[in-house]
């Protein structure tokens, strides 16, 4: 006989807070995406909201540009993070303190990181043009970074990676530990070279790892504001400006537009967690 | 390995972390000069330490006091609330294991992927009159951790035996004090990992206070380094040292505590 020791209904509070200050939130957004939608009143107006962001190219615009800073972002933090664990892996000793050092930047807010940078990127005074033009690069020729709209995007990217490139590799660093040593002494005997070591043994041996820190940034990815806040601002232009900015914007006017804003950045999530659940995780039994 | 390769492998990684190195010791060289020397950006040495009369102006024109107070209410309050609630929820989804409970955990799990809403956070927190309170902040910040902080304690409850809870039970000690006075304690690393991620969470959280908190006396550290960094976007020098007095207590509690806070940052993204 099982006895039942305690008292489950003390999880009642967690539950009910849970669900009416964050899911019941969630939800009724999506409903309010559908509605004219004021502090004052609710009106049902279809997919009008929708029509606003899709029809207007500065907003949808920013749907293109949430998409691209995210795949960018996270393609760079979790490639870079791999190969920066397999080096700190492979060291005998000083492995804590660089990876202490890597993880640094996380656990910094994203508005100081974000005032530095500005900063250091300056198009006259930063240090890394100064360092280019010491280089020899003709004034005329050094990029303007974040205030120029071709190469904005990247840098905020490049920002981005600066801050999580640790994170992702002391995650990977810690699924590193848990391969088996012999794994790589028999692919050496029998003449596999250290690439093929990673590409066949590593990744799919980590695999559950890697999709899930996938996944992570990716929706980590969707919901980004600070750092675009902070650095351009969503420009020059609109060049840089994100979905999340969008409901800022328009959130004290029209909730309505800023829901249905909303509610895109949250179909994104919700679709990449659902594709690559499945996806990578099928990808995982092949291996 | 041969030894030639471990040196490589030394080098390469001592080389790239000079990538987060140097924009570090930029910042603190920054805030040590004054304006005309911030502003050439180099890597001498300041002619004259001004640090200290950085920081003074940095505290006298910017919020950064009445931030680090209303952040530090702020974290406290969160922290608290969002862990007792976590607490007694991951021992449920821990400790349960009749009837419901793979929907109980798929419940919180759920929360790490759907994301918190803020048009209707916004529009609650105005029909419930919070909107410019910190009451309001505390509210989302708390609840938006729930999900995080409950699948963190609930996996290392999860390997603490049940035989404890047999005896305490035989002792006749009833759910509530066993979860005070036998439990807690149990739980210490993992409620202080949480208490951590909590409160660092919710001291570089920006969002949440930029969307509620509209008076400067109700500004956070975060917020206050935003409008700081508006106004004197022109003086570096200031900028450094605001954001190194920002950062300061995060650094501190890294420097003591980072085996907690890696664990614990990294917890959220492995379970995810």
């Amino acid at each position: 006989m099982r006895i039942r020791y305690h008292s489950y209904w003390l999880a009642v509070p967690t539950v009910l807070a849970l669900a009416l200050f964050y899911y019941g939130p969630s939800l009724f957004g999506v409903v309010g995406s559908f509605f004219y939608w004021t502090m004052e009143k609710m009106e049902w107006n279809n997919f009008a909201n929708f029509g606003v962001v899709l029809s207007n190219p500065f907003i949808s615009l920013t749907i293109v540009n949430t998409v691209v800073f995210t795949v960018a972002a996270t393609v760079a933090k979790t490639i870079m993070g791999f190969l920066l664990a397999l080096v700190i892996d492979r060291l005998k000793f000083g492995s804590a303190f660089l990876r202490s050092v890597y993880f640094f930047p996380a656990i910094l807010s994203t508005i100081a990181v974000g005032a530095v940078f500005s900063m250091f990127l300056h198009p006259t005074l930063g240090i890394v043009n100064r360092t280019l033009a010491l280089a020899g690069i003709p004034a005329t020729s050094l990029p303007s970074w974040l205030t120029d709209s071709t190469t904005a995007m990247a840098s905020v990217v490049f920002i981005e990676t600066w801050m999580w490139t640790g994170f992702c590799a002391a995650i990977v660093l810690a699924a590193l530990q848990a391969v088996p040593k012999d794994y790589y002494e028999a692919a050496a005997i029998d003449g596999a070279s250290y690439a093929q070591q990673q590409w066949f043994i590593t990744i799919p041996s980590i695999w559950p790892t890697l999709s899930n820190l996938i996944i992570y940034q990716l929706i980590m990815g969707f919901k980004v504001f600070d750092l675009i806040l902070v650095t351009t601002n969503g420009g020059p232009g609109v060049s840089t400006k994100v979905l999340s900015q969008v409901v800022y914007e328009n959130i004290t006017s029209d909730m309505g537009t800023a829901a249905a804003a909303n509610s895109i950045m949250m179909m994104l999530i919700i679709v990449v967690t659902l594709i690559g659940n499945s996806v990578l995780n099928k990808k995982e039994h092949q291996a | 390995m041969k030894p030639a390769q471990r040196l490589v492998s030394l080098g390469t990684a001592l080389a790239l972390s000079l990538i987060i190195l140097v924009p570090l010791s930029l910042i603190f060289l920054g805030a040590l000069k004054n304006g005309k020397e911030a502003a050439a950006m180099n890597f001498s040495w300041p002619s004259t330490v001004e640090l200290i009369s950085n920081v003074t102006t940095v505290l006298k024109t910017g919020n950064t006091l009445i931030g680090f107070w209303n952040s530090l209410v702020l974290g406290t309050l969160v922290t608290v609330c969002c862990l007792i609630l976590s607490f007694v929820g991951g021992f449920v989804v821990a400790r349960r294991t009749r009837g419901s409970n793979s929907a109980l955990q798929l419940f919180f799990l759920f929360g790490l992927v759907v994301p918190a809403n803020i048009v209707a956070n916004y529009f609650l927190i105005r029909l419930l009159g919070l909107y410019g309170s910190l009451a309001s902040v505390v509210l989302i910040q708390a609840v938006g951790m729930i999900p995080f902080s409950v699948i963190l304690i609930s996996g290392y409850i999860k390997g603490i035996p049940r035989e404890i809870d047999e005896s305490a039970w035989l002792d006749g000690c009833g759910s509530y004090r066993f979860l005070t006075a036998v439990f807690a304690p149990l739980c210490q690393p993992i409620l202080a990992t949480a208490f951590i991620i909590i409160f660092l969470t919710s001291w570089n959280d920006f969002m949440t206070p930029l969307y509620f908190l509209t008076r400067p006396t109700s500004y956070t550290v975060s917020l206050s380094l935003f409008y700081f960094i508006g106004t004197y976007s022109r003086q570096w020098n200031l900028v450094f040292a605001d954001v190194i007095l920002v950062s300061a207590p995060v650094i501190v509690l890294y420097l003591f505590l980072q085996r907690f806070i890696i664990s614990g940052l990294t917890a959220g993204s492995v379970k995810g």
